[in-house]
């Protein structure tokens, strides 16, 4: 977010909440630690796989939104209009996916025991080099993904402090926060804490809604007035764009679905029908949560007309702070958006710091040490976690980036390990060497188009023909896979007839 | 419904979410917003109970399907 808009959002009160809040999440870690049934595995990194309806639903919601929805969502919408609608679509989607694929790996995850995404790739294809491959794609997509939400939340302390709080002592601060938590009761923490998480950014982003239709007196005058105001934000998407948003849709479907830290709810859910009800709520959630920040940024795009790219970043509090002026009363809403945005941003963080431990704890370490107890890979895993985020909080601190800019790249890297879980589950004759072979090809187009986009300057590299470079590296993948496939059957049969 | 089909659904019910059928600038709208843009929220609101009755319908059955 850009300074100098004259938006401070930490004051007094302000920080009695956000401390309340962070006080609020140590009690629940220390919770959960009294819950711990044993020293495993399982019971750290899958919470026992007990999570119930209530809890399974809000850490999946909490986890799937982040701080680019409060922030980016309605930044893109302020400048894009109402073509950011296809974030409706593709928060949608992510369930659509589930659909695909969580009722069968749920109940093998219970039969084989299964802790990480990997666990399933090692199970399904015998074959360690596909499954590091995998892990290591896993691995650097949530690294991307820890590091991008740990510099939101530099962005938004020092912003939100008006330069008061420099965003490395807060992020340093917050890392510890989480860290604690996290280690004291692991999963079980951390999907508690996003109860309370998920619940105060649902709550805020509807607050911040019915404020907005409160005081500009009915949001469908407003709306309308872009009719005239904007004529670019009022059409609809030219033939390129529309081509995009098909593009985004199908990207996202392949990409968000098989984050580790998703796949590891579908783990952890206390069985079939618990996991099956919190999905189908799910999948309404976009609906009171999206659309509504969308909504937010157009509301902005027609009451501040003409701010630069980076001053949009700050459209939410710039509404929130109009509205305030004109209702005194709701001057409450800047402090809610901040308990809203950080609860966003931490429970992403604490949920892919955890699944980012459980991965090198269970698929490197534990086949370095094979020996070693439950409890002692426990132990283990807790220092990894404490080591991953000291490296994410100081490459939060060094490496500069957009948030926006890195969602992208770590989802067209993370669609390419998709035919491994989605074709390994569902094609019983695929073997190892097909899905690696289209794995390889596939990240090597994706990479090499990304690169070629970075180091040219040229988008085209980045979108050939409005498709994603990770959609055009997907295609290959897959095509890879069947061609290596149908080589495999032959070589099979002739090797059998001789 | 074949077992094969309804998986892919949820992926082929992607392409009506974009709204394809819509170009150039009308005044029209409906609540406030462009008529392009209701069709996308409609569409979306379908999608989500497509795949709402499909996790009801079909989750036992995917579930229990051999490896």
């Amino acid at each position: 977010m850009p300074e100098g808009l004259g938006v401070k959002l930490l004051g007094p009160t302000g920080i009695i909440v956000v401390v309340t809040y962070l006080m609020m999440l140590l009690a629940i870690g220390w919770w959960g630690r009294r819950a711990r049934q044993d020293n495993s595995l399982s019971d750290y990194y899958l919470g026992n796989r007990g999570l119930g309806f209530l809890v399974l639903l809000m850490t999946l919601y909490a986890t799937q939104y982040s701080g680019n929805t409060m922030i980016g969502f309605a930044a893109a919408s302020y400048r894009q209009g109402w073509q950011f609608l296809m974030a409706l679509g593709f928060m949608m989607a992510v369930v659509g996916c589930y659909f695909v694929f969580a009722p069968k790996l749920h109940r093998l995850s219970r039969r084989e025991g299964f802790i990480t995404p990997s666990d399933f790739v090692a199970w399904r294809f015998r074959h360690r080099g596909l499954t590091v491959a995998v892990t290591l794609i896993f691995i650097v997509t949530l690294a991307n993904y820890v590091l991008t939400n740990l510099k939101a939340v530099m962005e938004v302390i020092e912003t939100g402090s008006g330069g008061a709080y420099t965003g490395e002592l807060a992020v340093i601060g917050l890392a510890v926060l989480m860290l604690i938590y996290q280690t004291l009761g692991g999963m079980r923490s951390v999907a508690w804490t996003d109860v309370l998480q998920g619940l105060i950014l649902l709550v805020g982003i509807v607050t911040i809604f019915i404020a907005m239709e409160v005081a500009y007196g009915g949001l469908t005058t407003t709306l309308g007035s872009l009719r005239t105001a904007d004529y670019d934000l009022w059409s609809p998407p030219a033939g390129a764009e529309k081509v995009r948003w098909f593009s985004t849709l199908v990207l996202i479907f392949f990409g968000i679905a098989i984050y580790p830290h998703a796949i590891q709810r579908i783990y952890a859910a206390r069985d079939s029908q618990t996991l099956k009800r919190s999905l189908q709520v799910m999948v309404f959630m976009p609906l009171v949560t999206t659309l509504l920040m969308i909504t937010v940024g157009v509301v902005g795009a027609v009451r501040f007309p003409g701010l630069s790219r980076d001053d949009s970043e700050a459209i939410t509090l710039l509404v929130l702070q109009d509205i305030a002026m004109q209702i005194p009363a709701l001057k409450f809403l800047l402090t809610v958006f901040l308990a809203a945005v950080l609860a966003a941003i931490m429970s992403t963080i604490d949920s892919a710091l955890l699944s980012l431990s459980s991965m090198f704890t269970q698929d490197f370490y534990r086949h370095w040490r094979p020996h070693l107890s439950q409890a002692q890979l426990t132990l283990a895993g807790k220092f990894f976690g404490a080591g991953v985020m000291a490296l994410m909080v100081g490459g939060a601190i060094a490496l500069p980036s957009t948030i926006w800019a890195l969602i992208q790249i770590k989802i067209e890297l993370l669609v390419q390990a998709a035919p491994a879980m989605l074709l390994g589950l569902h094609v019983p004759r695929l073997r190892a060497g097909s899905i690696l072979a289209g794995l390889i090809a596939g990240t090597a187009l994706t990479l090499g188009l990304l690169l070629a986009a970075n180091f040219t300057g040229e988008s085209f590299f980045s979108r050939p023909f409005n498709l994603h470079a990770g959609l055009w590296g997907l295609m290959l993948n897959l095509v890879t896979v069947a061609v290596a496939h149908k080589l495999e059957v032959r070589v099979f049969a002739r090797r059998a007839s001789a | 419904m074949a077992k094969h089909w309804r998986k892919i659904i949820p992926l082929i019910l992607l392409q009506p979410l974009v709204p394809w059928w819509f170009s150039g600038y009308t005044s029209g709208g409906v609540g406030g917003i462009p008529v392009w843009a209701a069709y996308a929220i409609v569409t979306c609101i379908l999608y989500a109970l497509v795949v709402c009755l499909l996790l009801g319908r079909y989750w036992d059955e995917q579930a229990e399907e051999d490896e």
